[in-house]
């Protein structure tokens, strides 16, 4: 019973191994209590956040099957499909999501990440290829389509003064010069492509984590049940 | 000509200060163990006399945490010299609108935009 509460309390402490291990020292002394249940959710949880999400999640979803207790349940499937929200998995998240019964109070936060999660298609991404293809066809463009437009000006200049400086290096017959300048222009210019295809992966980065974040702060279950009926209360505050 | 080179040299000899070049001590510069990647034997050394040599006497204007110097010789240690020279051309060419892409953090004693080198190789780099 202790080791429940104190696994509890490392899980709020986020002392996750810590949390883990005496979620599982407790099932191994208790193997048939009536807390079982909120250990195994609490050791579910703390594996996730340790970073072994795939094993955390297969705890969670046996622990949905299992348990008699649809608090339980649900918060299973809560932490199961924030876990996939987090790895960019969101067909799986939502259909983990539309699992959650409609007589539980996460059913609201629930359906309201569904709700965003039918516009994962419509996360404005770009093509990191066709972003380096206009790179390629024009120095600055493929900037452009990455929506930098003060890369993409900078672009163009950087690249455009190198070629026309080989040009008129070769025009004037200073052809070592020319070289060498040909050979500068050439690395500038494959790294224009290079910048080009790196900041649209960037704006997809970024454009996914926004959408992540979003229903990361819906599906939030601020508030810890405890299977004994009592109510622990966490409170959080930034400095 | 002789006005410039006087005009850069003059303070080295003034007030028992070696030179610019000391000030680099206050610098970012990258963990001299880290590994080196091969073919960047070239570039590291020009890398180098430009942080030690030009950088203290043109002032501090670079706006990003690393500075563009830092990133140029952490990408060339870790990806080689053709990967590295476009992680550097990427770098300067980015730095234009960094403002509005990179968070602002206190670095030292001024204000930085933050832009790793994890944060422009994560799509291609191995982890």
């Amino acid at each position: 019973m202790d080791k429940n509460r104190i696994a509890g309390a490392y899980l709020q402490g986020e002392e996750f191994e810590k949390a883990a291990n005496a979620a599982e020292d407790f099932q191994r002394e208790h193997p048939n209590h009536p807390l079982r249940f909120r250990s195994i959710l609490i050791q579910g949880k703390s594996i996730i956040k340790i970073g072994h999400t795939r094993e955390g999640r297969k705890v969670l979803l046996n622990l949905a099957k299992e348990t008699p207790d649809l608090r339980i349940r649900n918060e299973a499937l809560m932490v199961v499909g924030r876990s996939l929200v987090d790895e960019g998995r969101f067909k799986e998240a939502d259909e983990i999501f539309s699992r959650i019964d409609k007589e539980s109070s996460l059913y609201k936060k629930a359906a309201k990440a569904r709700r965003y999660l039918a516009g994962a298609e419509e996360i404005p991404l770009k093509s990191p290829e066709l972003a380096g293809l206009l790179g390629a066809i024009l120095p600055g463009a493929g900037h452009l389509y990455a929506e930098r437009r003060g890369s993409a000006v900078f672009a163009f200049m950087f690249t455009g003064a190198f070629a026309t400086a080989t040009m008129e290096a070769f025009s004037n017959e200073h052809n070592e010069l020319g070289c060498g300048l040909a050979a500068i222009t050439g690395l500038i210019y494959a790294g224009n492509i290079f910048s080009a295809v790196n900041v649209a992966h960037n704006h997809n980065l970024k454009q996914t984590k926004a959408f992540k974040e979003r229903i990361m702060d819906t599906t939030r279950v601020g508030m810890w049940v405890g299977g004994d009926g009592t109510f622990m209360l966490s409170l959080g505050w930034c400095f | 000509m002789i006005g410039a080179v006087l005009l850069i040299a003059t303070p080295a000899f003034a007030g028992g200060i070696k030179g610019p070049w000391e000030l680099d001590k206050k610098r970012n510069i990258v963990n001299e163990n880290h590994e080196t990647a091969p073919g960047s034997y070239i570039t590291l050394p020009l890398i180098r006399f430009f942080q030690k040599y030009i950088s203290p006497v043109d002032g501090e204007r670079c706006p990003c945490f690393p500075t563009c110097s830092s990133y140029s010789l952490q990408a060339y240690r870790k990806h080689g010299f053709f990967i590295g020279t476009l992680m550097t051309v990427d770098r300067l060419f980015h730095e234009a609108d960094i403002e509005k892409h990179a968070p602002l953090r206190k670095v030292g004693d001024r204000d930085r935009f933050i832009d790793p080198l994890e944060n422009n190789d994560f799509w291609f780099a191995d982890h």
